[in-house]
């Protein structure tokens, strides 16, 4: 554990947090090498389009972190309205609002919370958003059908 | 048999094992930390982190570590450089390095490094660019795009993963920033192997969002002189030539050109003078117990801690909340805006509370 030296007091303890008492739904394991990569699993919340999905995604603590946000990217291809085809996430906590005071815990609840409320108006993945408007429906059943061909386990 | 499967399965697990290695994305102009196989895989190809892009490339590892250690043809491009030589090396996408250096204008001291070993060679190729110094700069910074000095080829060992190269000789003329499909055109009159070449060449973007003392291309539109330049990027005041700038200096300056500024997002910072005047107080054993912990570093407050109160009456650490409050004025638990020093940014609020209100 020699990565853990030099590293700021507040990351370690968020880890070890997050290790002891993980989110219900949601893990996130630093790297061996590098303590502040962080490789993540999200569960797609129950009752929303995404349920039944398994998302990995990764995270990491700049160098500035917690006066920068971390920086977060889904790994598993996603169909949403706010997420693009690189899995960039369009949430507002992870660039202007962002707050020292937020963490990784409240970062990827968040996530959570947005996979539970696909949000069109504010849109990253243009397709996906257009779908969303023009066809719900089908707009969900897409994402149904990318959790079934790449967010299943 | 056994023992034949058993190296099998080490050799398999070692191509599986991953590591960290830092490389430099082109797409989002900083240096990221890509997981890559540990064992060299030729036909792997990383991709950033943060953009996906996979027009990236490895940040030498011994370039950051060791000043001594001799060049590695198999690292990417390496800087160098000393009493205003600064000597580039590159990989060709053949593995080959491709070699060039170039003497700064002006008095820039030691700017880099000093890397004894080279210096025989970098006087042969050395390119004495003009002694004005503005020009000297921008030509200097320029020249980690387009490579304007001699260049010579060297036979090198084993041939490394393509990497992004540096333009050939004979786009050096051609302008920095320039469409890729332009330099296809002119790439017509070359023989096949350099067309291919050319195809799998990328754009090298310009490097617009480094500062305003940096222009794109026309070397001759520079604004400002050389101690702005210092004094802008180094912080330096009076003569560069008083600073002695290590290998370290030189990596500072090309990490804060190449890192996106995080203060680019969000609120303005708070006003120099209100964060001045902010009460610094000592906690009561009672007011500790209430505000528990500072919310920025999570570090639990004790009797008589000494904390700085904003206005919203929410208390931090003074060395958790003054870099905050330098980058953005709100407060980290409700965003309680603080007034700035940005006039324009003042004015928008204003109208903007003014038509909720009316």
């Amino acid at each position: 554990m020699s990565s853990l030296s030099g590293l700021p007091r507040r990351i370690i303890k968020e880890t070890e947090k997050l290790l002891q008492d993980p989110v219900p739904g949601i893990s996130a394991v630093p790297h061996e090498d590098n303590a502040r990569y962080f490789n993540v699993i999200i569960q797609g919340p129950d009752s929303s389009p995404y349920e039944g999905g398994t998302f990995k995604l990764e995270l990491f603590l700049p160098d500035d972190y917690p006066m920068a946000p971390p920086k977060v990217r889904f790994l598993t291809k996603i169909f949403h309205p706010n997420i693009d085809r690189l899995g960039r996430i369009c949430l507002d906590i992870l660039k202007d609002k962002w707050s020292p005071a937020l963490q990784i815990r409240t970062v990827l609840l968040s996530i959570q919370a947005l996979l539970s409320a696909p949000n069109p108006d504010d849109p990253l993945n243009n397709e996906a958003a257009d779908l969303w408007k023009k066809d719900e429906r089908r707009a969900i059943e897409t994402a149904r059908e990318y959790i079934r061909l790449y967010a299943s386990e | 048999m056994e023992a034949d499967q058993q190296q099998q399965q080490q050799q398999q697990q070692a191509m599986e094992r991953r590591v960290f290695k830092p490389f430099f994305c082109y797409s989002c102009q900083h240096t990221v930390h890509i997981q890559v196989p540990e064992v060299e895989e030729s036909t792997y190809e990383p991709q950033c982190s943060e953009c996906g892009s996979s027009f990236v490339e490895e940040v030498p590892i011994s370039r950051l570590e060791s000043v001594e250690e001799s060049i590695s043809p198999t690292t990417g491009n390496e800087w160098y450089g000393s009493n205003g030589n600064v000597e580039v090396i590159s990989l060709g996408e053949d593995g080959e390095p491709i070699r060039f250096s170039f003497r700064l204008g002006g008095d820039v001291g030691n700017f880099i490094g000093s890397s004894t070993e080279d210096s025989e060679q970098v006087q042969e190729n050395e390119t004495y660019l003009t002694n004005n110094r503005s020009t000297g700069i921008s030509d200097f910074l320029q020249s980690f795009f387009v490579p304007r000095g001699n260049m010579t080829r060297f036979q090198a060992p084993p041939p490394a993963p393509p990497l992004p190269v540096w333009r050939t000789p004979q786009e050096s003329d051609s302008q920095i920033g320039e469409e890729i499909t332009e330099n296809h055109e002119q790439a017509q009159n070359f023989t096949q192997e350099e067309e291919q070449r050319r195809v799998r060449r990328r754009r090298i973007p310009p490097f617009v969002a480094a500062g305003p003392f940096f222009l794109d291309g026309n070397s001759s539109d520079v604004p400002g002189d050389f101690s702005t330049f210092m004094q802008q990027i180094l912080g330096i005041y009076g003569n560069p030539a008083d600073y002695v700038i290590g290998e370290q200096g030189f990596e500072a300056i090309l990490a804060r050109l190449m890192q996106e500024d995080s203060n680019r997002y969000g609120n303005p910072p708070a006003s120099k003078e209100i964060v001045a005047s902010l009460p610094v107080v000592h906690l009561s054993a009672e007011e500790a117990a209430h505000h528990s912990e500072c919310s920025v570093c999570k570090e639990a407050f004790a009797e008589n801690s000494e904390v700085v109160r904003l206005p919203c009456k929410h208390v931090f650490c003074k060395d958790c909340i003054y870099p905050w409050l330098e980058r953005h004025n709100t407060c980290p638990s409700c965003r309680y805006e603080l007034p700035t020093d940005d006039s324009e940014y003042e004015k928008r609020k204003f109208s903007q509370s003014s038509s909720t209100h009316g």
